[in-house]
Order: structure tokens, then C-alpha cells, then sequence
């Protein structure tokens, strides 16, 4: 499962270190609404993440939800784009949570594994692509756009 | 006209005529069996002859035929398609009418051929257009995760890096209808007229473009001297632009202090043009598909390299109008050797 990070505040007002820019509130909802997508799968075993703040809180609700710690991973960071792929296939048959970046790591395995992502894909934040595969090898993606609860 | 005997046809005259009618029936492109109201075959055509007794899969074939020939004599026409799996792969069509209008009929007719070829050309339609959709569409799809990506993004260096990949995705778009439509003009055979080359301008201009990239990878690149009296009649443009695609390759798969060799010359009655790398090689099963439309041995290697996939098909095509073919040679870890041979051509003979 492959998790975009949820809104965060943006760069100009953040005046801190990049990796430690937080969520912003819609974007904390859109965490707490992860639980729901997630809903849609198989209970997940580990919760994978960027190190980066926005990426960590992203998926902190989903990863209480299900009592699991999340683990970052360097390979996940921002621009970390091969070591990244390689992260995500050498997990192709695991049902773990990964959040990521927006970034190419899904176009890239799209492209390689010859996935379908329909006409028009999209990949909102705090929206979840589940894909499906073994060897490292994907077969299938599915789109789950964000959702929000209402107050956190 | 009408095979029905007429009355002054003698009964000498009528055996003649048979005689005849079964030799034209041999010429016929598909088999043709026919048997009497009893089942019993009175004729065989050659090409059913053929399908039936040159491989080890003809007993069934034969049984295959006769069912249907008895299917039809039951009065209805009937049609099969039979899969034989010896010694290679084969697919038969049979269709058997009913002959004359009587109940039983009078015989029947099983028209066999063998469509093994077309099925095969159907598959390989159908496989390139899924493979195009999907080629054309995955650089679609990139640039539009990146749109969503880039949309609000602040981060100059992370925006510089998307749009990188844009214009990337944008520009892999481009090549890939552009070698589809070189792909399709050779194809349709429009390659325009050969002309007289000297073999050794060929080289010259395939490595050409090639030097800086090359050494700017570390990779040496090393041309043989080519003799001058060696000719080929060549398209130009499409012979340079297959050799420059071999060269591009070989250069691509090469690590850096490797080096990449173009040598030219004369084997037998043909003019070869070989390209050798000190690369990664290429694994036994792919060596034979890699010249297909779309066929990678790594696709994330070739997403990296920008490869479009068509490369190597368009290679064969030119080799082939030419006249001639492209093969390759590798051992893995080793390295590969393209080689490129065309009719040689007798300078005096093409210029008179």
C-alpha cells in the first residue's frame, strides 16, 4: 500500500528544517482518514515511512490503530527515487503501509511491471495506491483517494 | 464451367477428365479430401497429403478429418479447428460439407488449412497493440502524477527535479511515435531507392554523433578500419540510423572503462558490420525476442536509458529490406556482438 503524505504546511511557512515540517490540520484529518481507506484492506503488518515528519504523521493514526510501530526508512526520503522502487519491490508480496513523497516511484514501477493506472491516474495527498504483486514483481494498482474526518 | 459429365463423354473421355480434375485440385493452396457415401476417401489432394503425413501430429489430423468427413455425411456441414503440438506447434482449420442435394449425400468434402501462420501473425497484432496502448500510455500517466505532484509545490529543487521528469516523459512520448512511425514507413516498404555506398562511410557515419557521449561515459569507442573497396546498396539514412542504433545500445550497456568496438569488412558473399560491447551480455532467452516490437531484457534498465523498445525492431526491419538480417552473439558478464550483414554489392555491376 503505497501512501502519499497528507497536506502539510506549506514551505513559506514553515521556517524550520524541510523534514520537519508538520501536517497541516486538513492534513491531520486526512491521517486520521487513513484508518478508513485501510479499512479496505487486509489488516497491515508493518507501517513503513519516509523519515520526514509529514510522512511519520501521516501514517501515526493508522500505525496506533493497529498498535505497530512506524519504522522509517531512509530509502523513502524525498528524491531517494531508485533506492526507493527497490524498497517498495523487495515488499511486493508483504501487506505493509509505505508513505512516501509524491514522487516517481510509482510511475516508475508502472512502468517496469506494466500496471494499469486507467485513463487519468491520480495520486492525491494522503491517497493510497494498493499494489498487488509478488518475487518483486506488481500485478495490479488500485487508486484510493483521501479521505477526511471531520475533526480530530 | 460445369465438371458434371456430359452425355457424349465417352467413358475414356471421362477418366481423362478426372485425371486432370485431380491433378488441378493438387495445385490448390489448401488440403482437400473427399470420400464416398460409405466414408471410404477416394481423393487427397497434395496439399492435404502434406498436412497429413509430414509431421508425427498427422494420425491425428488424419482422425480429425475423417470425423469431420462423417459429420458431413450426416447431412450438415461441419467446421473444427485442431491444436497439434508435434513436433511443432500447428493449428489446422477443417471444414467438411455434405456433397449433392441427396439424403445421405452422395460424399464429402474436408477443405483443411493450415493457419498456424495467421494465428501467429493475429497474436503478434494483438500483443503489439497492447503493448503500444500500454507504452503510449504510461508516459501519459507519469506526466500526469507529475502535474498533480508539481501542483503546489514550493520547493525549487524539488520542482526542478519534476519538471526534469516532464520533460523527460514528454520527450519519451515523441521518440516513441517517432520510431513507430520510422517502424511503419519501413514496414510498408517505402525505404526509397538503394543507392552505391562505400561500406566504410556507413561506419563513419554511425559512430559519428557518438564520441562525445562515449567519452564522456568513460567508454572507448574503437572503429576498425573498413576496406574502401567494399559496397553495399543501401537507403542511407535508414542503414546509418540501424548501425547508430547498435553503437547507441553497445555504448548504453557499457560500464564506464569499457569500451565498444564497430568493425566492418567483408564474409562470404555479404558485408557485416559488427558491434561489440564489454557489457552486461544478454541471458539466452531473450536473445531471440530482443528484436521484437516493445520486447525489453530490463525494463527499468531501458526506462533509465530512455529506450523506446523499438529500437532493435526497426534494426531488423532495415537489415532485412536490405536484403539481409541482424543476429547477436553474447555471453553474460561478458559482453555482446551485433552483427549486421547485407548483400554485398559488385560495384561495376550497379554502376553500369
Amino acid at each position: 500500500m503505497l501512501v502519499r503524505h497528507a497536506h502539510a504546511y506549506a514551505r513559506k511557512e514553515w521556517s524550520g528544517d524541510d523534514r520537519l515540517r508538520p501536517l497541516s490540520d486538513s492534513g491531520l484529518r486526512q491521517a486520521e482518514g487513513l484508518i478508513a481507506v485501510f479499512g479496505n484492506f487486509p489488516r497491515p503488518s508493518r507501517v513503513l515511512s519516509s523519515p520526514y515528519l509529514r510522512c511519520v504523521q501521516t501514517v501515526g493514526p493508522l500505525a496506533q490503530a493497529h498498535h505497530l510501530e512506524v519504522e522509517p526508512a531512509e530509502d523513502l526520503a524525498e528524491g531517494q527515487s531508485a533506492a526507493a522502487v527497490g524498497l517498495v519491490r523487495a515488499l511486493a508480496a508483504d501487506n505493509v503501509a509505505v508513505c512516501t513523497h509524491g514522487d516517481v516511484i510509482l510511475v516508475a514501477l508502472a512502468d517496469e511491471d506494466m500496471l494499469d493506472l486507467g485513463p487519468n491516474p491520480r495520486q492525491a495527498k494522503g491517497s493510497v495506491w494498493a499494489l498487488d504483486g509478488e518475487d518483486g514483481i506488481f500485478s495490479s494498482a488500485r487508486y484510493f483517494p483521501p479521505v477526511v474526518v471531520e475533526s480530530v | 464451367m460445369s465438371l458434371e459429365r456430359e452425355p457424349e463423354l465417352s467413358d475414356d473421355e471421362a477418366s481423362e477428365v478426372l485425371a486432370l480434375v485431380v491433378q488441378a485440385v493438387d495445385k490448390a493452396g489448401q488440403g482437400l479430401v473427399v470420400c464416398d457415401s460409405e466414408g471410404r476417401v477416394v481423393l487427397r489432394n497434395a496439399p492435404a497429403r502434406e498436412l497429413v503425413n509430414a509431421r508425427d501430429g498427422d494420425f491425428l489430423a488424419d482422425k480429425a478429418i475423417e470425423a469431420a468427413l462423417g459429420r458431413a455425411l450426416g447431412g450438415s456441414f461441419h467446421e473444427e479447428t485442431l491444436d497439434l503440438y508435434s513436433p511443432t506447434r500447428h493449428t489446422l482449420e477443417i471444414r467438411a460439407y455434405p456433397i449433392g442435394e441427396t439424403n445421405p449425400p452422395a460424399g464429402a468434402v474436408a477443405l483443411v488449412d493450415d493457419v498456424s501462420e495467421l494465428r501467429r501473425l493475429e497474436a503478434v497484432r494483438r500483443d503489439f497493440i497492447a503493448n503500444l496502448s500500454h507504452e503510449l500510455k504510461t508516459p501519459l500517466g507519469a506526466l500526469s502524477l507529475l502535474a498533480e505532484t508539481l501542483d503546489g509545490e514550493e520547493d525549487p529543487e524539488v520542482v526542478a527535479r519534476l519538471t526534469a521528469r516532464v520533460g523527460a516523459e514528454a520527450t519519451r512520448f515523441a521518440r516513441i511515435v517517432d520510431d513507430l512511425l520510422d517502424l511503419s514507413r519501413i514496414e510498408a516498404g517505402a525505404a526509397g531507392s538503394l543507392k552505391l555506398i562505400p561500406l566504410s562511410a556507413i561506419v563513419t557515419e554511425s559512430v559519428e554523433g557518438f564520441r562525445e557521449p562515449a567519452a564522456a561515459r568513460s567508454i572507448r569507442l574503437e572503429v576498425g578500419a573498413v576496406a574502401p573497396d567494399l559496397y553495399v546498396m543501401a537507403n542511407r539514412r535508414d542503414l546509418v540510423s540501424a548501425v547508430s542504433n547498435l553503437v547507441d545500445n553497445a555504448i548504453k550497456y557499457s560500464e564506464p572503462g569499457g569500451a565498444v568496438y564497430v568493425e566492418a569488412g567483408k564474409q562470404g558473399d555479404r558485408a557485416c558490420i559488427w558491434v561489440r560491447d564489454e557489457g552486461i551480455g544478454i541471458p539466452r532467452r531473450d536473445r531471440e525476442r530482443i528484436f521484437e516490437r516493445f520486447y525489453r531484457v530490463d525494463r527499468a534498465r531501458s526506462r533509465w536509458t530512455g529506450g523506446t523498445g523499438l529500437g532493435l525492431a526497426i534494426v531488423h526491419h532495415v537489415a532485412a529490406y536490405h536484403g539481409g538480417d541482424v543476429a547477436v552473439d553474447s555471453v553474460e558478464g561478458e559482453g555482446s556482438t551485433f552483427t549486421l550483414c547485407v548483400p554485398m554489392a559488385d560495384r561495376e555491376q550497379a554502376r553500369g
